[in-house]
């Protein structure tokens, strides 16, 4: 299992390639990130973040088509891999497995 | 678009540069978005601001452009690296002789820089430093020859300026206290070494730090008194000691109303503790001071603060208008200036009285960074002339390498790299080095430097830039000359001549002579100025007399400390006055009989054993007598200067009256003796007179036991002193003190004068082995149609002798010059003769004799046939 840990950071930022699915390019994401979890992280960091998950193998990358605006340049999107949904499912699944195995915390929030 | 705001080019380029290719386009284009997007609220600068922030973020490892197209630059450098390794590694010899030579100049560069450094932060530390100037005057007198700048003012000149010249925002008059004060709060007794007397502004003016107290009622009052924390600590422990009572200067009581922390390391003014200047204020303070409130008495010092942009100049004429209203009878000798305070420190120089200060010296400055830099240069013109001469070698790589195609510039890489390597090593041994003479050298030049200051940015960065300096400049020109023969000439000439360069390689040995040279004659001339200033007869006897400080609760009893001194068999003589040889003397204004007008006097304050005391003898006249009846109603000794000022013929009956009205009768002239440093103050008039009032005890000690006579002396002061520790001193040693600042430079040029003389030699031995084995065959052959070994020792000198001989003709002017100028500074000084030019240039010659010879010799009695053979 230990190949398969992924940051808080890097798990963030898999969850929004997936949410904006075809328009996760860097800044994009960083914006998003900015307006869900009011977190300021800088646009190198998160480039930083998806070239390490890239080289892991969880996201894969294309350039978009050509475009006026960006001063001519064109978006480097990514879009998560098999591996990816599957490294972010099971998180998801140990962190909810953790969670059920806490009773206090179940009774103080009423569930 | 093109109008429209842009980003910075410049990092988008560097961006392009370093990252990979294929993301740039992806990042870039995240950063125009933010930019454009930032644009909507921002400003333009402040969003251009942002995408640089930004764009550095990128510059990680992460994003690294890995090449995949093949580049052989790295495999060049490091074949240029690795025979670089090698070429140093077969030439130990040489590379020995260029690590020393570097490390040398590198520490003796590093040292003079951290120094250099420290010296000019002095006083930078207060926040309104620029405002503040120190008040000095130019002290002018016609008929006494005084021309001379003194800080010494008098206590009314700043409370008047406050009031008549809005420029002036603020004054604080400073009075270090004259000796050592014993503070004493509950049966402690503390010696604080450094009191000054302030004004209340004083704290504000130069930022005294508060610890402790209230910020409003530090120095108002009379008796009030300020203490460092450390003084805190020692007198009260981890009590606080605000409003507690301190015994302290004049024995009376003060009440502490702030503790505060110990001025900072590089401030001219180092206090332990403040005393309110009021307390001195006659009427109102409990130990009236007249002289410091008045204008007549000049003895303190005065800062002001002015306001913002104030024309110092115009000001300091407004002063000459102050003088002549409030002080008309000196406003034709005192002419005020102000100094900037950030100066005082290396800038006084020239102004005298800086009591209780440190001070530090451009002058020093300027002479520890110029002897650096010759020596950087020595040390470079060694390695310049070694690498030159040892090209030849490197002629077949160098050949090879054009053929296989280096470019110019890639050849000049390879020996640049070769200096690159040899000066990383000399600079990280430089820097251990200078960590580890450091603290010799702060004993050597009086300094505090810390250790730790090595390790500052400024000194690191300074290496770095040393190193690449040196590589590129002493590294470039060797690279230059063999990177440009064409590729025939340098393969065809089997063992390459050094004529092309021999005239430059002269040059440059001929400078480093003259060097050495110079610095050998400043150095023994320095010596002997100094051996003269210490041996010149002072008038007087100055071994074995002690002098012991009774201005304290000893003085009332100096009666029975004399009586229990001279009962001891090795103490000759004591005396016990106001004055002694290093103190207790002031200046007074005086007329006389037979002349007009008045003159400024040193006044002495003796008593009836005093001159035998100090064995000064007699002119004519009598010396005081115990018992005389003139002599307890009133009569003065003067010395011969006195008497040669007046013109007088026969001295003995003249009168001499003081300003306030009292005249009294000459009755013996002494001959003039010395009260102070050779190297400032030349002989005054002197008037002495009776007044055995206990400040000082002058003991002649005995041929006898030394050590256990200052025993009995300790134990006797002490038998009469519940707080006050004895203070005393040695008068042989007192004015060899005076000389400090010359045996500072002394110690300096003799370190530099050695430093040049050994690497001259190294570059000298060095050089005449490339000379020798590039005339191996040369000499063989002459040796073969017998030529003895005398007569080619003999050739190999005759050049370099010349050389020196070329050398010293430069040499001499200048040193000549700068030594006479150097002389100049001095009231007594010694005639400049031929003796040290002479030793200069002899030794020089010795040393390099030895060395050619020694070598050619050994040199000319190995093998023929195998110098022939070789190749």
């Amino acid at each position: 299992m230990k190949g398969t840990n992924i940051g808080e950071l890097e798990e963030l930022i898999m969850l929004i390639v997936a949410l904006l699915y075809d328009d996760a390019y860097g800044y994009a994401i960083q914006k998003e990130i900015k307006e869900r979890c009011d977190r300021s992280i800088t646009i190198s960091t998160v480039h930083a973040s998806l070239a390490r998950l890239e080289k892991k193998g969880y996201v894969n990358s294309r350039y978009a088509g050509a475009t006026s605006s960006r001063g001519g340049r064109r978006k480097h999107l990514f879009r998560l891999t098999q591996a990816g949904e599957k490294v972010l499912i099971q998180t998801k699944e140990q962190r909810d497995s953790i969670w059920a195995a806490i009773p206090q915390m179940g009774q103080l929030s009423g569930l | 678009m093109s109008d429209s705001p842009q980003p910075p080019k410049w990092i988008l380029n560097c961006l392009e540069w370093f990252c990979d290719p294929y993301l740039v386009e992806g990042i870039s284009g995240d950063l125009e978005e933010a930019f454009l997007d930032n644009l909507q609220e921002k400003s333009i600068r402040l969003s251009q601001l942002i995408y640089m922030l930004q764009a550095i973020g990128f510059f990680r490892l992460i994003f690294k452009r890995t090449d995949k197209r093949p580049s052989n630059m790295a495999s060049i450098w490091t074949n240029y690296l690795l025979t670089s390794y090698r070429s140093l590694k077969k030439h130990k010899v040489f590379f020995g002789i260029n690590l020393v030579g570097l490390i040398t100049a590198i520490s003796c560069s590093l040292f003079a820089l951290i120094f250099i450094n420290d010296e000019l932060q002095y006083d930078q530390h207060l926040q309104s430093g620029d405002q503040l100037y120190r008040l000095y005057k130019r002290h002018i007198n016609v008929p006494e020859n005084v021309d001379m700048l003194t800080y010494e003012t008098s206590g009314m000149m700043g409370p008047t300026m406050l009031k008549e010249y809005p420029e002036v925002e603020s004054f604080a008059r400073v009075l270090p206290w004259w000796d050592q004060v014993i503070f004493t709060h509950d049966q402690k007794n503390i010696v604080s070494p450094s009191v000054y007397i302030a004004d209340s502004t004083f704290t504000d003016l130069f930022d005294v730090e508060l610890v402790q107290g209230n910020p409003r009622n530090l120095l108002q009052r009379p008796s009030s008194l300020m203490i460092s924390e450390s003084l805190s600590r020692s007198l009260f422990g981890n009590a606080s000691p605000i409003g507690k009572q301190v015994i302290g200067i004049g024995d009376l009581e003060y009440t502490v109303t702030g503790v505060f922390k110990s001025p900072p390391r590089q401030a001219s003014m180092q206090f332990d503790a403040l005393v309110s200047w009021t307390t001195t204020v006659p009427n109102l303070g409990p130990m009236p001071q007249n002289w410091m409130n008045n204008w007549r008495a000049q003895a303190i010092f005065t800062f002001v603060k002015l306001s913002n942009h104030v024309d110092t100049q115009v000001l300091e004429s407004k002063f000459e208008e102050m003088m002549k209203t409030h002080f008309a009878e000196r406003a034709e000798n005192y002419f005020l200036k102000l100094q900037p305070l950030q100066e005082m420190y290396l800038y006084g120089d020239e102004i005298t009285m800086t009591r209780g200060m440190k001070t530090g010296s451009i002058k020093f400055v300027y002479l520890l960074g110029f002897s650096a830099f010759l020596i950087f240069l020595i040390a470079s013109v060694n390695y310049v002339n070694i690498a030159l001469s040892k090209a030849s070698r490197s002629n077949k790589e160098v050949g090879i390498r054009k053929v296989v195609g280096s470019t110019r510039k890639q050849l000049m890489g390879r020996f640049i790299a070769e200096t690159f390597i040899i000066t990383c090593m000399a600079s990280i041994i430089s820097l251990a080095l200078v960590y580890m003479i450091l603290p010799e050298a702060n004993n050597l030049i009086e300094k505090d430097i810390p250790l730790n200051t090595v390790f500052e940015p400024v000194s690191l960065i300074s290496l770095v830039v040393f190193i690449l300096g040196i590589s590129l400049i002493v590294g470039a020109y060797p690279a230059l000359v063999m990177s440009s023969r064409s590729i025939s000439t340098i393969l065809k000439s089997s063992s390459g001549t050094m004529n092309e360069a021999g005239w430059l390689r002269k040059v440059l040995v001929t400078f480093q002579y003259a060097v050495s040279i110079f610095l050998i004659i400043c150095t023994i001339a320095v010596v002997r100025q100094i051996n003269y200033l210490v041996n010149k007869p002072l008038g007087f006897n100055k071994s074995q007399v002690m002098v012991v400080h009774l201005d304290n609760e000893v003085g009332p009893k100096s009666a029975v400390f004399r009586d229990n001194l001279e009962s001891h068999p090795n103490i000759a003589s004591v005396s016990i006055g106001r004055s002694a040889m290093g103190g207790g003397s002031y200046t007074d204004r005086v007329t006389a009989d037979d002349y007009e007008g008045d003159v400024s006097a040193r006044m002495y304050g003796i008593d009836f054993d005093f001159i035998a005391t100090y064995e000064i003898p007699l002119a004519t006249g009598r010396a005081f007598r115990p018992g005389s009846k003139a002599d307890s109603a009133g009569t003065l000794m003067v010395n011969e200067a006195f008497v040669n000022f007046m013109g007088w013929e026969e001295p003995v009956g003249k009168r001499i009256t003081f300003q306030s009205g009292n005249s009294f009768p000459v009755i013996g002239v002494l001959t003039d003796f010395h009260i102070g440093s050779l190297a400032k103050n030349a002989i005054e008039p002197m008037v002495l007179f009776l007044n055995p009032r206990p400040e000082y005890a002058s003991i002649r000690i005995g041929a006898g036991d030394m050590r256990q006579t200052i025993q009995y002396i300790t134990e006797s002061y002490e038998a009469l002193a519940e707080r006050t520790p004895i203070d005393f001193y040695f008068v042989d040693q007192w004015f060899d003190e005076q000389y400090k600042n010359e045996q500072q430079i002394l110690s300096m040029a003799s370190v530099y004068a050695v430093i040049s003389v050994i690497l001259c030699a190294l570059g000298l031995y060095g050089l005449t082995s490339l000379i020798l084995q590039q005339r191996r065959k040369e000499i063989s052959i002459r040796k073969i149609l017998g030529a003895s070994i005398q007569s080619i020792i003999g050739m190999m000198n005759r050049q370099f002798v010349v050389i020196i001989l070329i050398s010293f003709v430069v040499s001499v002017p200048m040193a000549y010059w700068l030594i006479n100028n150097w002389l100049q500074t001095f009231v007594y000084k010694i005639e400049l003769d031929p003796a040290p030019f002479l030793f200069a240039v002899g030794i020089t010659i010795v040393v390099s004799v030895a060395i050619i010879s020694g070598l050619s010799y050994k040199f000319g009695s190995t093998r023929l046939t195998e110098n022939l053979k070789e190749e």
